[in-house]
């Protein structure tokens, strides 16, 4: 009763749940309603993310190297700022050395 | 969904036991490459993971939700091909025998280039709300919530629909 013929002749007189109903089980292809490899897709597809968003920090143990450059290469930066600012706000004076001494005495330095 | 929000897989398991079959079934024939939809049914249920703590239920059911992200994802990704095949990074959609011929007498195969043709050719909204019906086979309220309307204007949008796609395979009948 899902064939062409019955929706041509009983197509006017048909309930739309009937039509309905038929024009759904026209659409079904046999197999489709088999979710396992659609299901097991997904999953895997989540199980992959969820490795992928932590391999940065396993990286920094992989490979030290850049990483490890990076940091030096941002602390050398923040040096030169640091040795930038500081001249340009105190000066190159006296009081400027008695400031810096007390801290970098506690570091050895002085 | 709960069980989603506290990311428990087995949550997600069920859910695509539940609506995967409708889903892929609605994505065949909203999307422009219908081999597609087992990609777009895929992103629907990795998109419902990332998001599962934003569902609110007072908003709607949960199938409301998911055909919802459904009918945007298919939206986009017509979109996107669209996009591809015109800058030529994609072939040509598939060719589908809209018209049956010698080789569509077989019954069955007839049958199915009709209402992949009949559908084919409703406007878009009439379009998803009979995929969402006939699919999904969702209740009126759910359709009109996926589709952000009113479920009066989802009636008419059915009946339209039913209406042309029975004159449709009538004429095609002759």
């Amino acid at each position: 009763m899902t064939d062409r013929q019955t929706v041509k002749q009983d197509g006017s007189d048909m309930s739309d749940g009937e039509f309905d109903r038929q024009l759904g089980a026209l659409l079904s292809t046999p197999g489709d309603a088999d979710t396992a490899i659609l299901s097991r897709a997904v999953l895997s597809q989540l199980a992959k993310n969820s490795t992928s968003a932590s391999a940065p920090l396993g990286a920094v143990l992989s490979e030290p190297l850049p990483w490890g450059a990076g940091f030096l290469g941002l602390l050398l930066i923040g040096g030169v700022f640091g040795y930038l600012g500081s001249t340009w706000i105190a000066g190159d004076g006296l009081l400027t050395l008695l400031t810096l001494g007390d801290p970098l005495a506690l570091l050895g330095g002085f | 969904m709960a069980a989603m929000a506290r990311g428990e897989r087995a949550g997600l398991a069920r859910l695509i036991a539940l609506y995967g079959t409708g889903i892929r079934r609605y994505a065949a024939q909203m999307l422009s490459v219908r081999s597609e939809a087992e990609v777009v049914a895929q992103e629907v249920f990795l998109r419902v993971w990332t998001r599962a703590h934003s569902y609110d239920p007072d908003k709607g059911a949960v199938s409301s939700w998911l055909y919802r992200i459904t009918v945007n994802l298919c939206i986009d990704h017509n979109r996107r091909c669209g996009f591809r095949r015109f800058v030529g990074l994609d072939a040509a959609p598939e060719f589908e025998d809209e018209m049956p011929g010698v080789e569509a007498q077989l019954d069955g195969r007839q049958r199915l280039a009709l209402a992949h043709a009949a559908i084919k050719a409703l406007p878009a909204r009439q379009r998803q709300a009979i995929l969402l019906k006939v699919a999904g086979a969702l209740s009126t309220v759910e359709i009109a919530e996926a589709l952000g309307t009113s479920a009066g204007a989802t009636e008419q949008l059915l009946i339209r629909a039913r209406a042309a796609l029975r004159a449709h395979m009538d004429l095609e009948d002759g």
